[in-house]
């Protein structure tokens, strides 16, 4: 979402970007290991993006996301109170997911080259953080829409056109504040990416990207340690896009990790695919 | 430059911000699971001498089958028996297997040194239940709807009718003591004579009608271990029961928050239980310490587990239990269902 969070002054853009994983495959550590209770979970997110450049250099930004998040697996004799029996149990939450609203800032501390864009700003709690399974029991945090906390997140991104490529890279991070009504705090996350694009041609685009995901450990009520969560992840990306016109940009993604370093066992995804396309105009 | 000693600073500070300083409670760690992949309906397991066989009774499809677990395990032999086996017992010198039936009134005896039936006879027990060497030629049978224990001798083929309760069988050899865990209590029979008597020593009632799913003895023969559950209330159950193998008395329970499906004791004295239910992170068998009576090491498993079948390697390395993984019951054969798979767990040192 970085390179789509800056607008020029005057200008407005209005985008929505679709990323949907399939997770089921655990990790443990850097090991798979067998997937004992079939789990899986399929997670969706569909962003709403909006910025307007309203002074120079300053760009307000909006992404609203909607969420769809499914985990199914089959149970053990006993593993659920609800279920004593076992079988097949799946836990579904969906709505819209906490909205970040940013400021950007565009710096130009070398003249003409690697123009700086720095945001700040918050993720909202507006996300649902109370969603049910079958039986009326509250489903697990890491599985709700929201996180149930407003959090400080900041960006970095640079980009310089090198020929017919341009290199680009960047930082975002949300730092967790606290802990949620329930007692349950996120881990804070790190991701960095870099991206070689080609842009040689008016009617197609596409590059590689390198991107790195750190994230932290969750914790539960009084600051108990949660298993199972936080890791390193470094995923490998190829990206095909096209200029529909000169305003409309239609991207797709396809991710896959390369080295994943979890804490304890963790469900991860072979892939995943990213679809964005943005709109600009002028006021 | 010094202007920007302070941004250095921020940055190196923030990325404390990244790092998991305080750990979680590691209680348990996932490996890849050893498996063979059987799909067989397991009434009963055996190690065999020297821990390099494995003997399961394949109850639904009427087999008793031999698995190498020297190395890769995997399925030597299976050789057909009759109707149903339920119950094996180890002969005292480790030669021969004595196989009990439920589906018909039939003992088998087989030969361990070139797996085949060396024997085998009818008594006039029905729908047998569990089957005991007292010495090398008398064996202890119990059965389901009869009564009471018989005995058979197998040097003169004589069967007699003992006035032992049914149940689940243990017996120490050495002593001559056998005990029997029924469904109201555990009672101690002495054994020596061709006809048993009772000993004084009779545990407590359970107070409910119970089903034993699993009853051994300690190898030093002092304590016995009880898994019970009551059919009328499956979660009333949370603990395996020890008691002391002379007075009978309560020595220990070990709570896993359901009835256990079995129970098996190292020759260090570990306790390994099979729970009959899954805790929310999945199944564990969950080692003891003898000494403090509390749990010492979870082992994940990869499926829920069976009754009875769980036994420990002479050298304390593996254990071994049936496990009946979830998902995996997916067959077009008719009436298949329930399979259990072996799977080899490595024992913390």
């Amino acid at each position: 979402m970085l390179k789509y969070s800056f607008a020029q002054e005057g200008q407005i853009s209005i985008g929505f970007a679709y990323e949907h994983e399939y997770l089921s495959s655990p990790i443990y550590g850097t090991h798979p290991i067998p997937n004992y209770n079939k789990e899986r979970t399929d997670n969706s997110t569909t962003t709403l993006i909006l910025n307007a450049g309203i002074f120079p250099n300053v760009t307000f930004s909006a992404f609203i996301p909607y969420r769809y998040i499914l985990n199914e697996k089959v149970l053990f004799r006993g593993q659920n109170d609800n279920q004593y029996d076992g079988g097949l149990y799946s836990r579904e939450a969906y709505g819209i997911g906490d909205i970040i609203l940013q400021i950007s800032y565009q710096l130009n501390p070398i003249k003409g080259h690697f123009p700086l864009l720095i945001g700040a700003g918050v993720k909202l709690a507006n996300g649902k953080i109370n969603a049910m399974d079958k039986y009326d029991d509250r489903i697990s945090d890491n599985l709700q829409v929201g996180s149930g906390s407003v959090d400080p997140v900041f960006s970095l991104y640079t980009n310089e056109p090198i020929g017919s490529f341009m290199i680009s890279a960047g930082a975002f991070t949300r730092i967790s504040s606290r802990e949620n009504i329930y007692g349950y705090k996120y881990g804070n996350e790190l991701h960095a990416l870099t991206n070689l694009d080609y842009i040689g041609s008016d009617l197609f685009f596409g590059g590689i990207q390198l991107y790195y995901l750190l994230t932290t450990r969750d914790t539960y009520e009084y600051g108990k340690i949660a298993r199972d969560r936080g890791g390193k992840n470094v995923f490998f990306s190829t990206k095909m896009g096209s200029k529909i016109t000169d305003e409309i940009d239609l991207e797709i993604i396809l991710q896959m990790p390369v080295y994943q370093n979890l804490n304890e066992s963790q469900l991860t995804s072979s892939y995943s695919i990213q679809i964005g396309t943005l709109y600009r105009f002028s006021l | 430059m010094i202007k920007f000693i302070p941004i250095i600073f921020l940055l190196t500070a923030s990325c404390a911000l990244y790092e998991d300083n305080d750990q979680p409670n590691i209680y348990f760690e996932i490996h890849d699971f050893d498996i063979l992949e059987l799909g067989k309906t397991v009434s009963d397991i055996k190690l065999g001498s020297n821990s390099q066989y494995l003997y399961l009774s394949d109850y639904n499809n009427n087999s008793l089958l031999k698995i190498n677990i020297q190395g890769k395990m995997e399925l030597l032999d299976e050789l057909i028996l009759g109707s149903h086996p339920i119950a094996m017992d180890l002969s005292p010198d480790k030669t021969n297997l004595a196989v009990a039936m439920e589906g018909e009134s039939k003992i088998y005896i087989i030969s361990l040194a070139d797996f085949s039936i060396a024997i085998s006879f009818s008594i006039s027990l029905m729908h047998m239940n569990d089957i005991v060497y007292v010495n090398s030629h008398r064996l202890l049978i119990s059965s389901k709807t009869d009564p009471t224990v018989i005995s058979y001798d197998l040097n003169t083929n004589i069967e007699t009718s003992q006035s032992i309760l049914n149940g689940e069988l243990v017996v120490n050899q050495n002593d001559s003591i056998a005990y029997v865990a029924s469904s109201s209590s555990v009672k101690k029979y002495d054994v020596s004579n061709n006809q048993a008597s009772l000993e004084p020593y009779i545990a407590d009632p359970y107070g409910f009608s119970a089903t034993i799913n699993h009853f051994i003895i300690s190898p030093d023969k002092s304590i016995l271990f009880l898994c019970l559950s009551n059919p009328d209330n499956y979660t009333g159950i949370k603990s395996v029961y020890a008691y002391d193998a002379e007075t009978l008395t309560f020595s220990g329970q070990y709570k896993v928050n359901s009835s256990g499906m079995g129970v098996a004791v190292s020759n260090n004295n570990r306790i390994f239980v099979a729970p009959t239910d899954a805790d929310k992170n999945g199944v564990f068998v969950v080692e003891f310490d003898a000494q403090t009576k509390l749990e010492s090491n979870y082992y994940l498993v990869a499926g829920d587990l069976k009754e009875r079948c769980i036994v420990i390697d002479q050298n304390t390395e593996y254990f071994y239990v049936l496990v009946n993984t979830p998902g995996d019951n997916n067959s077009f054969e008719p009436y298949n269902d329930y399979s259990f798979d072996l799977q080899r767990v490595h024992i913390y040192d």
